[in-house]
């Protein structure tokens, strides 16, 4: 049962429901600790918001002016310069010093940013960005529309070089400066993914006077309009922001300070959440969570995400360029084994690239292999002697999920009639190695993007550097670039549909499990909302006492 | 003995060519730094991915670019880091200091615990006091340090409170934090070395103490505390020495697990992130510093010996 953040139920009821539903509760038990919790709730409601506050979005306290909130990061910031910015960790931060151009709610509607409003004109081929008025930067400067034309002439510039480029370029081609408060973007082509580019990493607003300042040192002293401000970073330690008190949002942000660690093991980051050393912690094992389930200070939020865990095999060569292989793989999976094993059942079954928004199929299609021995064994013998032969599947023996996730398909497959051997890979080079085509099948995972047009162009574009399946289809190139054109998502859907009905069987993926994104805060930290892009938005969060 | 030391030098410069030289095939030639930058999520064009390989001089030719870094890591320039806005020197100037504190107080630790333990254990052998001391240092020796430093967090940081869980704050800022930080950390990595050299001692003053002179000397009338003292420490320190100076120089390729552990950033982990996002020049420039490191280490230790041990001097004479 997915979670949304606006739960009926306390935490405390929640995981009763979790457990009545996996069959680990009977159900007098489960009525007798409701009944029990239910008056607790009643006695200790009275003053605290402890319990109700967890799985609702933000919380009932009022907020604090003031404190300092420590955070550990997903993994290591190597640069806080968003056009040079490929790790995962750097975001939560760049999300408190800089400003998107625009901005997206849960459900990836794209809210306003530094642009308030904006519009369309020239059939789709210009865009107009109606900026905040008197925005300044950290350093002073004015991040006015000159800046944000200094910014995105950066990442078309090709000297410069920067990695986030190809999330806007091609099709912008120019941008130009009508006033200080409007700026015109013009693209060769209508291009509807571009106000989601423009709320990731292409739409971060440095200031052009810092950048100047520091050259090549800019990215380990960054200076943006943001609600924090940098103050210190210690080579792989900590990195410490205050509060801007410029800011243009009035009256926000409401904690002084932010302090991003790098603690590198997830457990001692979980006993750093009941120490009240750190203050929130998201990306956290469900193996870990039963320690902080039983911890009347800090609150558990769970959601349903949209991070999806996939095995992989390359389509354009035997022997997965078989379809009745591709078909045995994919029926044979156990996917509820890898929930249980990996996960601690906290998730779904994963059925397609999308997963979430409005491209998405259903929650109840199926996929186009849904677990079934017999099934499996029918499309092995159709595969014929391909299917007898020993296939090698290559696992991170060295990261839990990935190695878990390996370890609960095997019997599966085994039973289905595939003949495999699993060997062991290092997870961090992984990736790399998937690129330069070094193994055959394997595994991976993705976190979903605000516009459809984003993952799967990385994914199923012919030759895209990230398309490490090596699938390639010339009309789905075409129907990709069509769709992208098309800004009305009811007229653009039919084209995903077509899209996804290819690439989903054919691919070269065999979707698993989405977890469920759980994090957690101390009861006392108020305005936590997760997104399903698993980042945090520190600058929201405040202290309720 | 300056031929010693001429000679001495000669070797540390062939050593330090042959690591560096291979650390160099390794990441440039076996290894795709490029590739490993950008990393997952990224989408790069070739035309990006070339231009990025040029501007890091990784088109050149491989004795090229060898000799270009070789000419400037001998005026200390170690270059630019490929992934992160700082120079390596930079890079290391703040991790090094953090791993050989932490080397340093481990092994100062170790050694204090190892001597003052093992000699007592080795004066009453046989007693309660030495079967204890041998249990505790063999299950010192078999405890996995990541094991102990995790319930030391969980035991002193989480239930006592005494220490904070994680975190480390630069000498910099404050002494006094930096040494609380240190705590935890220095007591698990010197646990091992704890009792690796009480067992060490116990056999080497045992050695001493079945000499003869050391019943010459008790018949001359000296007591037990001096003999020991002034005579059979310091010659059962001779052989630790060496051994010490074997672990300190393995610990500076960074004591990479306790660092994990306990977040602390210093070599270990500067160098495992360097070589898992294709951060060639730092790798490169953190082996160099190792490797001269370990290579002045055991110069030093090697003149210690022979000052210490005045029959060795007459070997390298």
């Amino acid at each position: 049962m997915p979670l949304s953040p606006k739960s009926e139920f306390s935490r405390e009821e929640t995981e009763l429901l979790y457990a009545l539903q996996r069959g680990k509760l009977s159900r007098r038990r489960f009525l007798t600790y409701a009944a029990g919790t239910s008056a607790a709730l009643v006695v200790a409601g009275c003053g605290t918001n402890t319990l109700r506050a967890s799985t609702t979005a933000g919380t009932a306290g009022k907020p604090k002016r003031g404190g300092s909130l420590s955070y550990t990061l997903p993994d290591q910031v190597e640069t806080l310069d968003p056009a040079f910015s490929t790790q995962f960790g750097e975001r939560p931060v760049m999300l408190c010093i800089y400003d998107r151009l625009v901005t997206y709610d849960t459900n990836f509607n794209i809210t306003p940013g530094l642009a308030q409003t904006w519009s369309f004109s020239d059939g789709g081929k210009t865009l107009t960005l109606h900026l905040q008025p008197n925005v300044k930067f950290h350093d002073g400067t004015s991040c006015d529309a000159n800046a944000v034309k200094w910014n995105l002439d950066r990442l078309l510039n090709p000297q410069v070089n920067a990695p986030m480029a190809s999330l806007i370029v091609p099709p912008l081609s120019a941008v130009t400066v009508v006033n200080s408060t409007t700026v015109q973007l013009h693209l060769s082509r209508p291009w509807r993914p571009l106000l989601a580019a423009l709320a990731d990493r292409a739409g971060y607003v440095v200031s052009p006077a810092a950048v100047q300042k520091y050259g090549k040192d800019y990215g380990s002293h960054p200076v943006g309009s943001g609600p924090f401000r940098f103050k210190s970073w210690v080579p792989g330690g900590n990195i410490t922001l205050e509060r801007f008190e410029g800011y243009w949002q009035k009256g926000k942000p409401y904690l002084d300070e932010i302090i991003c660690t790098n603690v590198m093991d997830s457990s001692v980051a979980v006993t750093a959440l009941e120490a009240n050393q750190l203050q929130v912690l998201t990306d956290i094992p469900a193996s870990l969570l039963q320690a902080l389930a039983n911890n009347e200070n800090v609150s558990v939020n769970k959601i349903r995400g949209g991070h999806w865990y996939a095995t992989q095999y390359d389509v354009n060569k035997p022997p997965f360029n078989d379809k009745n292989l591709m078909a045995a793989e994919g029926y044979g999976a156990d996917r509820k084994a890898v929930l249980e094993l990996a996960f601690s059942g906290l998730g779904e079954v994963a059925t397609n690239p999308l997963m979430v928004g409005w491209a998405a199929p259903k929650l109840s299609y199926p996929g186009p292999y849904p677990t079934s021995l017999s099934k499996a064994k029918s499309a092995l013998a159709k595969a014929g002697a391909v299917g007898h032969q020993r296939l090698t599947f290559t696992a991170a023996s060295d990261y839990t999920a990935y190695s878990d996730l390996a370890q609960a398909l095997q019997p599966g497959w085994k039973s289905a009639g595939l003949d495999i051997s699993i060997q062991g890979a290092a997870y961090a080079t992984l990736y790399s190695d998937l690129q330069s085509g070094k193994y055959d099948w394997s595994e991976t995972d993705w976190t979903p993007r605000a516009d459809p047009d984003g993952l799967l162009r990385l994914l199923f574009y012919t030759g895209n550097s990230q398309n490490t399946t090596r699938f390639s289809d010339p009309q789905v190139d075409h129907l990709l670039d069509q769709a992208a054109e098309i800004y009305d998502t009811k007229k653009a859907l039919p084209l995903y549909e077509q899209i996804l009905s290819i690439v989903i069987p054919y691919g070269g993926y065999d979707y698993i499990a989405m977890p469920e994104q759980v994090a957690a805060t101390r009861s006392n930290v108020g305005g936590f909302v997760q997104y399903p892009d698993d980042l945090a938005r520190l600058a929201d969060l405040y202290y309720t006492d | 003995m300056l031929a010693y030391l001429v000679r001495r030098v000669g070797h540390a410069i062939i050593v330090l060519f042959g690591v560096t030289l291979v650390t160099f095939l390794l990441t440039r030639v076996v290894g795709n730094p490029v590739q490993l930058m950008f990393g997952q999520g990224t989408a790069v064009t070739p035309q990006q991915v070339a231009r990025t390989r040029a501007s890091l001089g990784l088109n050149k030719p491989l004795v090229l670019q060898y000799l270009t870094w070789a000419g400037h890591a001998l005026t200390g320039n170690l270059g630019r880091s490929f992934t992160e806005p700082r120079t390596v020197a930079s890079d290391i100037a703040s991790a090094a200091p953090v791993t050989i504190e932490l080397t340093i107080l481990a092994i100062v630790l170790a050694v204090l615990i190892g001597v003052s333990v093992g000699t007592l254990a080795a004066v009453r052998k046989g007693s309660a006091v030495d079967t204890a001391s041998a249990g505790a240092s063999s299950l010192a020796l078999a405890v996995p340090n990541f094991w102990l430093g995790l319930i030391l967090i969980y035991v002193i940081g989480l239930k006592l409170g005494w220490l904070p869980v994680s975190g480390f704050t630069p000498i910099t800022a404050s002494l006094g934090d930096n040494l609380r930080d240190m705590v935890l950390p220095v007591l698990t990595l010197s646990a091992f070395y704890a009792g690796s050299y009480t067992r060490y001692v116990r056999s080497l003053v045992l050695a001493g103490l079945s000499q003869d002179y050391v019943r010459a000397a008790e018949a001359k009338g000296i007591s037990r505390a001096r003999v020991l003292r002034h005579h059979v420490l310091r010659n059962a320190l001779i052989p630790l020495l060496t051994v010490i100076g074997l672990d300190v120089a393995g610990l500076m390729g960074g004591a990479v697990v306790t660092e994990v552990i306990f977040s602390l950033p210093g070599v270990g982990s500067l160098l495992e992130n360097a070589i898992l996002t294709g951060d060639v020049p730092t790798v490169e420039g953190t082996i160099l510093v190792i490797a001269v490191g370990v290579v002045v280490l055991n110069m030093v230790l090697d003149l210690l010996y022979g000052y210490l041990h005045p029959q060795a001097r007459v070997i390298y004479d």
